[in-house]
Parts: structure tokens; sequence; C-alpha cells
């Protein structure tokens, strides 16, 4: 009876695990912080200023999968049937939605914590926007304008941008630690001094800001939330595109814990991100973490460690334009006058044609030739053409040596035109 | 600036554009499409955008939403014009020196009748009140 009895066994466990499928053998521990409701006020995961007393919404070691899912930049605003009289009514103080915080058991401030991004899921719609008074040529291109993308990981394209696919090259156009206190105060400072000096800075501000008990408008912290909008030590929004799947994305950590967040992912952007935006989507997000103890210290700013991720976003064809510190001039040959420089008060340079050593106007003068380049060459209108920059032109630093004339190149990816495409 | 959820205003808004840049070609007007009313109450409270143009059933509907809403349009908002299915209004804040031109450019698209749509209709007992110049004009 007993032989039978094990005989049974034996052969019921043969059984299932003859029924076993390789999706059931699994090693992943998951944390997952997803999303709910159509924006971030209604969702607990959700916030849009920094400050070390928001609290952690989960918890997860070293070598956990964390996923995280995350909302646009504009906090899920536009759609498909959207157009570009939806985008002066942007409400800047729900800029940038971030999904966390995570706290990494066993960091602590002083630590480094290693993010190693896994994996980006991107959803079926993005945006490319041209938001009046921002931007890299905000006093060229007043006017509001808007292309939607249809998303697969093949390639973006948009009726908005006919005979382009721009490939998916995703990243987290903002990730982070949460600062420490003394951090807050620090940056807090430093930034209040150049906007005294008129300086272009958004200060703390608690309309829309989240989560409102931290820093809304009654909120106890309200004064000392930083915005999301500039890129500091703990990272943020960088939108360096060269931060892809596969990096490893380094933070000095200034609270225990760290307080990882993302958010703000971009499917693909140019370097320079040039008319504000990228290709902006909502996303889900898998990574690794590794807490680095004591190497914080090391860290200035976060760093990157990657393969071969910049070799493969090369384009396999380029037009390349290239840049000089020159002042542009409007059509009766008058300098154009550049909202740069309003804040330094600089009369020096109000009537000089070439400035020194000046990569800023070298951007421009690169970035203003590539553009009618593109409407030239490809027949693309002018809002057309400087979103396209915003998504597939790389601003890139020729030298920094050859006085007084630094060079910055644009270097369009040729591969985005359905014509050189198979 | 008028809202996505309104029926109507977009379109609308879209004839006094055209209106307004022969009436009044220095204000230079543009349409703004928000997402939803908050966002008007907000845009208008900043003065981040000056003008809206709402339907007297999205208004209404507000109104009898909350009280808050009730509040915000009686003291934080006034009468620039109303039309017959829609109003313009404005933040309390907004000159009325600015007011009053903008009322006189739309009274003469008014006066013109070649659109319905666009004659002026006052309501009467309506909740939000006329700027205090165009009130006084209305008087005369």
């Amino acid at each position: 009876m007993i032989k039978m009895i094990t005989f049974c066994l034996a052969v019921i466990f043969v059984c299932i695990n003859l029924q076993a499928d390789t999706t059931d053998s699994k090693w992943k521990n998951i944390v997952e912080v997803t999303k709910k409701g159509d924006h971030c006020v209604d969702d607990k995961n959700c916030f849009n200023r920094y400050h070390p007393n928001i609290k952690p919404v989960a918890k997860a070691n070293e070598g956990d999968i964390i996923i995280i899912h995350t909302r646009d930049a504009l906090d899920s605003n536009y759609n498909l049937d959207s157009i570009a009289d939806d985008v002066p009514t942007i409400n800047l103080g729900d800029v940038h939605p971030m999904t966390g915080p995570v706290h990494i058991n066993g960091a602590k401030r002083g630590d480094a914590l290693e993010v190693e991004l896994l994996d980006i899921v991107p959803d079926e719609y993005g945006y490319t926007v041209i938001v009046p008074g921002f931007g890299f040529l905000r006093d060229l291109f007043p006017n509001p304008h808007i292309v939607n993308w249809q998303l697969t990981r093949i390639g973006a394209v948009s009726k908005d941008m006919p005979g382009i696919t721009v490939p998916y090259e995703a990243f987290p156009g903002s990730i982070g630690v949460l600062p420490g206190l003394k951090e807050v105060e620090m940056w807090k400072q430093r930034e209040a001094d150049l906007a005294g000096a008129g300086g272009v800075v958004l200060g703390p501000d608690a309309g829309g800001a989240l989560p409102a008990n931290i820093c809304g408008e009654k909120g106890k912290n309200k004064d000392d939330c930083l915005r999301t909008i500039p890129p500091r030590e703990n990272g943020g929004n960088m939108d360096v595109q060269q931060m892809q799947v596969g990096t490893k994305i380094t933070f000095p950590c200034f609270i225990d814990g760290c307080g990882l967040f993302a958010g703000d992912i971009h499917y693909a952007q140019g370097d320079g991100e040039v008319s504000g935006t990228a290709i902006e989507m909502g996303a889900i997000v898998k990574l690794r973490v590794k807490v680095l103890k004591g190497k914080g210290k090391y860290l200035k700013m976060p760093t990157t460690l990657g393969n071969d991720q910049i070799r493969d976003m090369e384009p396999t064809r380029y037009y390349q334009t290239l840049g000089i510190p020159l002042v542009d001039k409007d059509a009766s040959g008058k300098l154009v006058s550049q909202p740069y420089f309003k804040y330094l008060e600089s009369t020096k340079i109000e009537n000089l044609e070439n400035l020194s050593e000046n990569l800023t106007m070298a951007a421009r003068h690169a970035l203003l030739q590539m553009i009618d380049y593109i409407v030239r060459e490809h027949g693309l209108t002018k809002e057309q053409a400087y979103i396209l920059c915003s998504v597939a032109v790389d601003l890139r630093v020729g030298q920094v040596v050859d006085v007084p004339n630094y060079v910055i190149t644009a270097v369009l990816n040729l591969d985005v035109f359905n014509k050189y495409r198979n | 600036m008028c809202s996505k959820k309104d029926p109507g205003a977009y379109e609308f808004s879209k004839i006094l554009e055209k209106k307004f840049n022969i009436y009044l070609p220095q204000a230079k007007a543009k349409i703004a499409r928000a997402p939803h009313a908050e966002r008007i109450f907000n845009m208008l409270l900043s003065d981040q955008i000056p003008l809206a143009v709402l339907s007297y059933d999205l208004v209404n509907k507000l109104i009898k939403d909350n009280k808050e809403n009730e509040k915000f349009f009686k003291e934080k908002t006034k009468i620039i014009f109303p039309f017959p299915e829609m109003v313009l209004i404005a933040n309390q804040n907004f000159p009325s020196e600015k007011s009053i031109k903008i009322y006189n450019a739309l009274i003469k698209l008014s006066n013109e009748g070649s659109d319905e749509s666009c004659i002026i209709s006052a309501k009467k007992n309506f909740l939000i009140s006329f700027d205090k110049q165009i009130k006084v004009s209305l008087e005369k």
C-alpha cells in the first residue's frame, strides 16, 4: 500500500513538473509602485516637489526589481486629440509628477545609490510641445505648438510630422533621490541669490504642489519644497538622453533610505531638448539598486556608467551644422536682443556681433542653421523643424579652446526621415 | 480662454478671436483651451490669462456643483460682455480701462448684427456682476 501511494505521488510530482512552463520559473523579488487616478493629485504615490519630509510609499532591498509606473512631465493633460490652443493653459505648478519615493533599506546619508535601468515600457501616446515663453529659442517661437505621437518600440510617428519616424531611445527625463534638510537650505539660498540678481529661477511655489500636506498652500514645509525643473546634485530633471536602458546611474544619498523616485520619461530626445520638451510620455520603468557604502562623498553630481548605449544611439547617417558665438540678426540686419544675458545687464555686449568663449550663442548659431536646413531641404515648417531638433538633433561641443570662437555643432539624425529607412 | 469640457465654447472663441482681430487688433487676441473649469479658475486668479469665455450652462452647472464656485464667480470675476449663449468674463483685477475698450469693440460687433451669436444679451439676475465702467456705460 505504501509503495503504491509513493508511486502515485511520484507520478503526480512528475506530471506537475512536466506541466510547469518556463514562465513559472521565478527569481525576481518585485517591489511595484503603481499609479492611481488620472492626475498626480489623485495619487498618493505621486509628488511634484522635493523635500526630505516626503514619506516613502514603498521599501526595497538591494537587488529587488523596482517597478515604477510614471506620469508624463505635464501630468496627463494631453492626448491624441490635443491641439496647439491647449498648450498655453498648462499649469507649471503641476510639473513634474514623480512616482515614489522608494526607501532603500540599509542606505544611509553619505552613501551612494547605484540605480541600474533595466527596462522602460512606453505608453502608446506621447507629445512634444512649444510652450510660449519657454525653450531655448523662446524669443523666436512665441506661439504654442503641439505634436501628438503614436508610440511603439519601433518608432514614434505623428500625422503632425509627415515622413518622420523617431527611433525608440527612452530614458528617464527625471530620476533621483530626495535632498536632505541641509541641501534644501543650501540650494534654496543659492537659487534665491540668483533670482535676486535677475536670473531665471522658479522658487518654492505652493500652487499645485504635492504632497499637499507638506508642500501645498497649507503644507507645513511649503516655503522649502524645491521645484523639480532644475536638475541639482540629487539628479531630478537632468534630461540626459545617454541614461539609456542598461546604464547605471549613481546618486549621492542625502537622507537615510535615499528616497528614490522617477518620472517624466522621454521616448526620445536630442541633446539640448531645445523646444523645451522631448517626446514626453508616461511609462513603466524597471530598476535595480545597489548601495555603495560611504561613496556619497566622492560624488558632486550623479554619474552614469554604460556599455554600448551611446554607440547604439548614433545615427547611421547625419547632417551637421557648426556654430560659433555669433549673435543672429533680424531681417533688417539688426542684432537680435538675446534673452539669455538680460540678467547680467551687460551694456558691453549689447552691440557685439561676436561674443567671446560663449557656448550658448554657439549653440544658438548651430541650431538656427539646422532649422533653416530642415525647412529648406525637407519641407517642414519652422515649428516642425524646431520640434524635430528637440527630439532628434544633438548639440555637441566641438571645442572650447579656439578663442574667441568656441564651437557647438548640431547633428541631425537623418535616420528619422522615412525616405532613408527600409 | 475656454474649457475643453464646455460644448460650443471653443468654436465661439474662434469666432471672437477673428472679430477681435478686426475690431481690436491691438489686443492681439489668441485662444487658449483649458482642460477643465478648475484650470480656468487658476489661470484667471493667477493673472496668467485675463479673459475667459464660458457658456451660461457651464457657469450655472458649476455654481450648482458647489458653493466655492459660486463664491469664485461672485467675488473674483466680472462680466466684460454678455452674448446670447456665452459670457466673456475677466478677473476682478483686470483693468477697467481695458475692459471698456473690449466692451466697446464688441458693441460695434453686436451692432453690426452679422452674427446672432455675437449680439449683446444681458441676463437678468445673473450672479456675476459687470465691470463698473461697463455698468455705467450700459445704464446710459
